[in-house]
């Protein structure tokens, strides 16, 4: 049975002078799915990335959203989109509340700020200006603005860089959360047991081209398949584990 | 209400909330011209506040009664070597010595005010001896009159340019500060990801700082006219149409600040042609004095730049009631730099 598309991008390149940022890319993101960008520092993930998001004009190639020419329609792929850049994006002088509004009033959209900060355990936060709050809080209010407009796509740009282990595991079980409640979330890591955990499939990035893309379970079968063997001694646990299990999963009152 | 007419509305109030929130708008925008206006405005009160004669002689005779009654001097009494000793050191204007049928008038020629004293002095004679002489109503009568554009005060020049000096610097500098900020800490990129359309988004930044810049407007001339006095040729009408004026130049001013804001990425490129723009203009802009005292190339330099032509404009409005359509030579200039500036921002602006 085949999956129903919703992103679609096609010989996706762009250039910055000589420098060949991303390098005929192509891939399907399919509806309902977490699907993930990973790769080192400088592989082309945001690049790629803010391209989908009509934030980049490409080189070349092609980009549909739902359907829509993202090339030649950006107001309308706009509208119908979340997106969390990899820092800030937000004055920080404002109130999580004032923020709420703003952005609100951004997509057209009519919300009550005090259940939108619930919902991200952000309320009683309201009335702190946003350069307060502790990295996790400001991931957490990120992603809460990108879901205002109801989108049917995410793109979520490094969540999870700096945050502590806690507020990574937290913000995984929100991620999970709007997949289910039937958002498509794409989202870029370099934290490949964040990728393990967390999608459904991986394309994997490197100087500007896709040089794998599949699932987790059977990118790693592929591998294992070539005769590879970790050279590792097996554990049954890992130090993470140890530090989540002294300080209790859930997230704590941060900062 | 319209997506639109809501957007920009959003787009310029939560901007100007977050200027209002600001330490260094503030302090630069409101806290350092309201200083300088107090500065001015204390200057002037003590520059001008009169003449200070010293007496030497009974305080009833009829000339010192008459000059004790006049505006604008101040009686002294003190030991004679004391009053002579301050008249040479210049902190008397004048010294004046009551004998029978006579008045000695001492002056001390290097200090300006001293004619000031000469003529008070010479005048309360005069009214003294037509009193003794019994004239209760004299036959030739001095009336006053002021006219209208002569500034009694500094304060009635200095406030003007205060005015203009501050909408100019805050036009300039709240976009390139704001602007390079805002694309740094990536609020305009995660603007842009909005389907608001990105001259709405625009719109709005220009219109939260016009908003800013008439509060202190409005804050800077109600200072003066509440501490000061500051003259409104014709009371409200000239209060509104300095108002128009403000918003009119800070259009003009904001349209270089978002030039040079939206060109550059980074402060330590734009800081610099900013204050190329602002600083000439701060000195020769007729911020301080008038352009009149410069020589013929540099008035000529002074009256090319914008704050000259606001400047004027605003001094002919509040000083001589002059009406918009005598200002509209200066409001061309101006709108000629604003058109310069948008035209060539629109083309430069970038967003991240």
């Amino acid at each position: 049975m085949e999956a129903e598309i919703i992103v679609e991008v096609r010989n996706l390149r762009k250039h910055f002078g000589s420098v060949v940022a991303v390098d005929g890319v192509s891939f399907s993101v399919r509806r309902g799915e977490i699907f993930g960008i990973l790769g080192p520092n400088g592989a082309g993930k945001t690049t790629t990335l803010e391209m989908i998001e009509t934030l980049q004009r490409p080189t070349a190639g092609e980009i549909y959203v739902d359907g829509i020419d993202a090339l030649r329609n950006p107001e309308r792929v706009k509208a119908i989109i979340g997106i969390q850049l990899q820092s800030a994006g937000f004055y920080p002088d404002l109130t999580l509340t004032q923020l709420t509004k703003f952005f609100a009033g951004l997509y057209g959209v009519r919300v009550d700020p005090r259940a939108v900060l619930k919902r991200f355990q952000l309320e009683e936060k309201a009335h702190t200006t946003f350069n307060k709050l502790s990295g996790g809080q400001k991931q957490l209010f990120s992603l809460a603005t990108s879901l205002l407009n109801r989108p049917k796509v995410v793109f979520l740009d490094e969540p999870t860089t700096g945050l502590d282990p806690q507020a990574r595991r937290n913000l995984w079980d929100l991620i999970r959360e709007i997949r289910t409640e039937g958002t498509t979330v794409v989202i870029t890591t370099h934290y490949m047991e964040e990728a393990e955990q967390l999608c459904d499939r991986v394309a994997i990035m490197d100087r500007g081209r896709i040089i794998r893309l599949g699932t987790p379970r059977g990118l790693i079968e592929e591998l294992l398949a070539t005769g590879f063997r970790k050279p590792v001694i097996r554990q049954e646990a890992s130090l993470e584990d140890v530090f989540i299990h002294l300080t209790g999963r859930p997230l704590r009152e941060e900062g | 209400m319209g997506r639109y007419p809501r957007a920009l509305l959003v787009c310029t109030w939560y901007p100007f909330l977050a200027l209002t929130r600001n330490r260094s708008v503030i302090f630069f925008g409101l806290v350092f011209p309201l200083a300088f206006v107090g500065i001015f405005g204390f200057v002037g009160a003590g520059a001008f506040s009169g003449v200070r004669i010293g007496v030497v002689g009974p305080a009833d005779a009829p000339v010192v009664r008459v000059l004790a009654a006049s505006p604008g001097v101040t009686l002294v009494y003190e030991s004679p070597d004391e009053l002579e000793a301050r008249l040479r050191r210049g902190r008397l204007d004048g010294l004046v010595r009551v004998g029978s049928g006579v008045v000695r008038l001492e002056l001390n020629p290097a200090n300006p005010q001293s004619q000031v004293a000469a003529l008070a002095v010479e005048k309360a004679a005069a009214e003294a001896s037509l009193d003794l002489a019994g004239v209760s109503r004299p036959s030739l009568r001095v009336e006053r009159i002021q006219v209208a554009g002569r500034y009694e005060r500094y304060i009635d020049f200095a406030l003007p340019g205060q005015v203009g000096w501050a909408l100019l610097s805050t036009a300039v500098f709240s976009p390139v500060w704001g602007l390079i900020g805002l694309k740094q800490t990536l609020v305009l990129k995660r603007l842009r990801a909005t389907p608001v359309p990105p001259i709405i988004i625009l719109l709005g930044q220009g219109a939260a700082r016009l908003l800013m810049g008439l509060v202190q407007a409005v804050i800077i001339l109600a200072a003066g006219l509440v501490a000061f006095g500051f003259y409104l040729a014709q009371g409200w009408k000239t209060f509104g149409l300095l108002l128009l004026l403000s918003a009119f130049g800070l259009l003009a001013f904001l349209g270089v600040g978002i030039l040079i804001g939206g060109y550059w990425n980074s402060q330590e490129g734009a800081i610099p042609v900013a204050n190329l723009f602002v600083l000439p203009q701060f000195l020769l802009g007729g911020t301080f004095f008038s352009t009149d005292v410069f020589p013929g190339w540099l008035r000529f330099v002074a009256e090319l730049m914008p704050l000259y032509h606001f400047n004027t404009a605003m001094r002919l409005v509040a000083g001589e009631g002059a009406g918009l359509i005598e200002i509209i030579p200066y409001l061309l200039v101006l709108g000629a730099w604003g058109v310069v500036a948008y035209v060539l921002a629109a083309r430069t602006f970038r967003w991240y």
